[in-house]
């Protein structure tokens, strides 16, 4: 178990902003996210902001505020977000806020 | 009734509750979680049962960090007790408390204006757990009450 897995990592491939979200996704561990991902669309081209689940087990209703939150920021650049690698658990959580609604679950090869 | 009966039947009635203290940090978020997820091994709950109560303490100690104390490292207090096969949670804090109760349960209802804040914390600890009751006064303080029967 390495630290990385309780951190966010973030990684540009081409006009995508890869978000690795960690183990566990809540209030304490997506802290900074907003203004990392806007600080990427400031410095350049993002036009979508791939969230990858591969890591996480837990999520609670904070994830679903980054979601939505993220969703607007980038609806009102043009540009759009999309979820991979979902695990079942997450699945549910995401389903229970109607998030499938409004975001596709995009299969992304994210190098892993 | 010999010994060993009286024994079980007395095991069976018992309430036993455990107290914890915790700062109103965020990162005592997780900490709840685990703590509670190790109290109820004694229930022998599934593992989606067990994801279930995870989620909804999580909702009610953010909450209580967040809105109730500010993050401000005061102490908030994780009750868990059992009896037979029902588990109960219980998340108090003494920090500003809920004006409308009411109001704060509707899904989409949010004190937070920075945009990033789902709403929905009401919504995930109703949807998993059999039972939520909120006790709360301005300026005295939140109490939420969860229950869940594993097992069933």
């Amino acid at each position: 178990m390495t630290e990385s897995m309780y951190e966010i990592s973030y990684e540009k491939d081409r006009d995508a902003l890869i978000v690795r979200l960690p183990r566990e996704v809540d209030h304490h561990s997506s802290q900074g996210l907003k203004e990392v991902t806007e600080s990427y669309a400031a410095m350049g081209q993002v036009r979508c902001i791939v969230f990858d689940f591969a890591r996480t087990e837990f999520m609670d209703s904070t994830g679903i505020g980054i979601l939505l939150g993220r969703y607007k920021f980038m609806r009102a650049l043009g540009g759009t977000i999309a979820l991979a690698n979902v695990s079942g658990r997450i699945q549910r959580i995401l389903k229970i806020a109607g998030i499938y609604r409004i975001i596709p679950n995009l299969e992304w090869d994210t190098g892993q | 009734m010999d010994t060993q009966e009286r024994k079980k039947q007395e095991s069976l009635t018992r309430r036993e509750t455990m107290r914890v203290e915790l700062e109103s940090y965020s990162h005592n978020e997780q900490l709840a979680r685990v703590v509670v997820a190790a109290y109820m091994t004694r229930l022998n709950p599934t593992v989606e049962e067990t994801e279930d109560v995870k989620t909804a303490v999580s909702e009610a100690v953010t909450n209580a960090i967040i809105h109730g104390y500010g993050e401000s490292g005061e102490t908030l207090i994780l009750r868990v007790s059992s009896f037979q096969d029902e588990l109960q949670v219980e998340v108090e804090d003494h920090g500003v408390g809920i004006p409308d109760v009411e109001q704060a349960r509707q899904p989409l209802y949010t004190t937070s204006t920075e945009g990033e804040r789902s709403g929905m914390g009401f919504i995930f600890m109703e949807t998993f757990m059999d039972q939520v009751e909120v006790r709360s006064a301005p300026g005295s303080g939140t109490l939420v009450i969860m229950k869940k029967r594993i097992g069933a």
